[in-house]
């Protein structure tokens, strides 16, 4: 499937030669991953692609999928110079892409088993980043997964025109062939938590955002309201020829202002939506959502109507059948950095006819996977973790990715579950060294 | 400001600009050259003519980029003569003289014998060709029969068989001068300038391509072009071989007496305007063409043109050899100047380019620290001008010269 990355190899071979090769390369200085992408970009030009792809997988193990999923606009290709000079950005996702799909290497070398074992909860980017990070260093790795999937929100969420299956599948296969034994569906409760430390010497949590904000009022219940997140889901699923076209309705509204609501109005249109509207509590300057997203929302015909809250919802025998929507107003903010916004008394409420509504209003971290594992929690409910990164209140366990950052991309998930491998790798050893 | 005419004088012989295009693929159909002169060339020398047509099959692929693209630093061939008959040709060198007889059309020869050169150049005349342009320098070699113990194996690069040709060829002319294309791939090109200039030619042009081997197919180790796994010493063309064009040029003018073409790698005006300030005469131009087609021709006028008349030159000959008593030996230039580099800062895009180069090409004289601004170490500096020859922006670094 084409995206609006993709590349061909006449297109690559033309855009690798526009790369300058920047000394200490801001393009990578701004990769969460640090992929050194004018080397893999020379490599591009000067024909050894299949040494591109060696260099991409070392750095990244989702390279496919970064290169079409990062918000490279924000990114590498937003920190590159020949904008200094008029040019567009080189095209760093579609050549990052490009070469890691046409990458036949072997499997990463694994270091000789040196008898540590290490559980890794989830299986999402950070998970799948320390997995890898610990299994080239010769650990032996288990992974216990809630779901049946790889590559966590990864392959789940994202539209597939944005990230083709093919692309996710690509690097997932490669993550499969590492010696990595992975568990699936595994609920971790009070019990299994207590044998993992106990029966491994090291404990890594990549579990993610798996708590969905739920819209808290009445009629949130409505037939006709389904979360962002299942919307998705089910929408990726069925593309994959897994599953019904999730049901859609002629008009729809979107709410909440990051990705997924871009993604969920972006999909309602694939999906035969007349009208898709989005309503943003706050303004576009504080949409969380990328530009990038946001535009190509727009010129799908995408409406936005910002400072817009929902009243309460419209039924009809069960049926969610409209909302009133509240207008809204910036106020003093919180002291958080961000404007603040509060309901706006001269706007007048109005009613939307709608026949489906889609919140989404961002995922939290499972309250549960703290409590069992007995560690604590940050003000803003994620989980803490010390001095140095990665390390959690209780010795032996350690966290990264989202549960720990509160969101991000999947890259810098990806980058920081490396580094908590090669921190866990470290204290295994000093732990050794000290017995 | 009046504007220039770009009339010029070579060997005898009225030209209405100096634009000449070289004996190659261009000037090998009456079409193509008839296309050339409706677009404004003053001249074109047919590519090379021979009694025989090609003494061995033309083979393809004949020509390989070295970096292909609009920017092709050059051009690699292994093209021979035209596979059209002498006999063939001079019909159509007549009706191009009848259809446009303000333009000249000049004859490139190539013979085996004595014979053959002196027919050559009969058949031309007779035909109505304004020149004769002997060509004993393609790089494919050229040989002549019964001589042996000869230098190289292009004739001229041998100055006793240059001489001897030459002669052969200009006896044979009755009314039109005849000049000896010559080849930069030798020791000391002045000698075989000289030897020109003693067969009693009337000019010489310079360059030919250079002999090269473009690189290789890693798939077969053939060079390349690659002709089923099988390559061959190349003509290297374009604008990787101007350079060695201007230096030989250079070296000949206060060598010889006779007036010289200067050709290789004249893409712009600007590369015109160099080898007539370096002492050419006339100009030809070959891989540009080829490139860029026969439009190219606006873009050379149009920009001497201009350059003449805002610096006040009203013809081309004002300028032939005026850049000559700028050319000096290493050893007589100035030592004592204090020359640093000047970056500007607000053009600086700050890509570390320089930076890199200063630090490991040259003399460690850039600091760029975290916040990524070049800024030169003028104690260290000593001007040498590499990063100026690496910066990828325009106008960005320059040399400048300071008091000592």
């Amino acid at each position: 499937m084409r995206t609006t990355r993709s590349i061909s190899h006449s297109e690559a071979i033309a855009e690798s030669r526009r790369c300058l090769g920047c000394y200490d390369a801001p393009c990578r200085q701004a990769c969460p991953a640090k992929v050194n992408i004018p080397e893999f970009i020379t490599r591009i030009r000067e024909d050894a692609i299949q040494g591109a792809g060696e260099l991409l997988y070392e750095a990244c193990p989702l390279a496919a999928t970064c290169g079409l999923a990062c918000p490279t606009t924000t990114l590498c290709e937003g920190a590159c110079v020949l904008q200094g000079i008029g040019q567009p950005p080189v095209r760093i996702g579609s050549l990052q892409t490009f070469a890691a799909m046409q990458y036949r290497g072997n499997d990463d070398e694994v270091g000789s088993g040196n008898g540590c074992r290490v559980a890794v909860v989830g299986a999402g980017p950070s998970s799948l980043g320390c997995a890898v990070a610990l299994r080239r260093q010769g650990h032996t790795v288990d992974v216990y997964e809630r779901g049946g999937d790889l590559g966590g929100l990864v392959g789940r969420v994202i539209p597939a025109h944005r990230l083709p299956q093919e692309a996710v599948d690509f690097d997932l296969e490669r993550l499969q062939r590492l010696g990595i034994t992975f568990y699936f569906q595994q609920n971790i409760g009070n019990a299994e938590a207590e044998s993992l430390l106990a029966d491994y010497d090291a404990v890594f949590l990549g579990v993610g955002l798996s708590g969905v904000n739920e819209l808290d009022m009445p009629g949130s219940g409505l037939a006709g309201v389904i979360s962002a997140m299942d919307f998705l889901a089910q929408a990726r699923r069925h593309y994959r020829g897994e599953a019904e076209k999730p049901e859609t309705g002629r008009r729809v509204a979107v709410i909440g202002g990051g990705n997924v609501a871009l993604d969920a109005a972006v999909m309602a249109k694939h999906l035969g939506a007349e009208r898709v509207m989005v309503l943003y509590r706050r303004g576009i300057d504080e949409m969380p959502g990328w530009r990038s997203e946001y535009s190509e929302a727009a010129s799908l015909g995408v409406e936005f109507r910002w400072l817009s809250v929902i009243d309460e919802f419209l039924q009809a025998g069960g049926r969610v059948r409209g909302v009133t929507v509240r207008g809204m107003r910036y106020s003093a903010g919180k002291g958080d950095g961000r404007r603040g916004v509060e309901a706006d008394p001269d706007a007048p409420l109005y009613e939307l006819p709608l026949d489906q509504v889609i919140p989404a209003l961002g995922q939290s971290l499972d309250e549960g996977i703290a409590d069992c594992f007995g560690i604590e929690r940050a003000a803003n409910g994620t989980l803490m973790t010390g001095e140095g990164g990665w390390r959690t209140s209780k010795p032996g366990l350690f966290a990264a990715g989202e549960c720990v950052n509160g969101g991000s991309t999947i890259v810098a998930c990806l980058a920081e579950g490396m580094a908590a491998g090669r921190l866990i790798h470290e204290w295994l050893f000093s732990r050794d060294e000290v017995r | 400001m009046t504007k220039p005419d770009l009339n010029i004088d070579f060997a005898g012989v009225q030209f209405i600009n100096p634009f000449i295009i070289a004996a190659s693929p261009p000037t090998d159909s009456r079409e193509m050259i008839a296309r050339a002169f409706e677009a404004g060339w003053a001249g074109v020398v047919i590519k090379t003519v021979s009694p025989v047509g090609n003494y061995s099959p033309l083979v393809f692929p004949m020509m390989a980029g070295w970096q292909p693209g609009a920017n092709l630093t050059a051009l690699h061939n292994i093209d021979l003569l035209s596979d059209k008959l002498a006999d063939e040709w001079m019909e159509d060198v007549a009706w191009l003289k009848r259809r446009f007889p303000q333009q000249r059309v000049i004859v490139s020869i190539v013979g085996e014998s004595e014979s053959d050169w002196r027919q050559l150049v009969q058949q031309s005349e007779q035909a109505g060709a304004d020149m004769i342009e002997a060509s004993i320098s393609c790089p494919q070699g050229s040989m002549v029969e019964g001589e042996s113990d000869v230098d190289g194996w292009m004739i001229s690069q041998d100055a006793r068989l240059t001489e001897k040709v030459t002669r052969w060829s200009v006896e044979a002319a009755q009314h039109i001068p005849v000049y000896v294309k010559i080849t930069s791939g030798v020791t000391d090109i002045r000698q075989i300038a000289r030897a020109v200039e003693r067969g009693g030619a009337s000019g010489i042009c310079m360059i030919d391509s250079v002999e090269g081997i473009m690189g290789l197919d890693l798939a077969t180790f053939s060079p390349l072009p690659s002709v089923r796994g099988y390559g061959s010493h190349s003509g290297m063309t374009g604008r990787a071989i101007k350079p060695i064009g201007l230096r030989c040029v250079a070296d000949v003018v206060g060598t010889v007496k006779i007036p010289i073409a200067g050709v290789g790698g004249i893409y712009t005006w600007r590369d015109a305007l160099e080898y007539l300030l370096l002492g050419a005469s006339a100009l030809q131009v070959c891989t540009g063409v080829m490139h860029k087609g026969f439009g190219l021709i606006d873009q050379l006028l149009n920009g001497m043109g201009r350059w003449m008349a805002e610096n006040g030159y009203e013809r081309p000959s004002q300028l032939v050899g005026l850049a000559q008593p700028r050319i000096k030996g290493v050893e007589e230039l100035s030592p004592r100047d204090r020359v640093l580099s000047r970056i500007d800062l607000d053009a600086c895009i700050h890509c570390g380019l320089c930076y890199v180069a200063c630090r490991d090409g040259a003399h460690m004289a850039i600091r760029f620290g975290e916040e990524r601004i070049p800024l030169v170490d003028e104690e260290r500096c000593v001007g040498c001008g590499f990063c100026a020859s690496v910066c990828p922006v325009p106008a960005c670094i320059h040399m400048e010269l300071v008091d000592a």
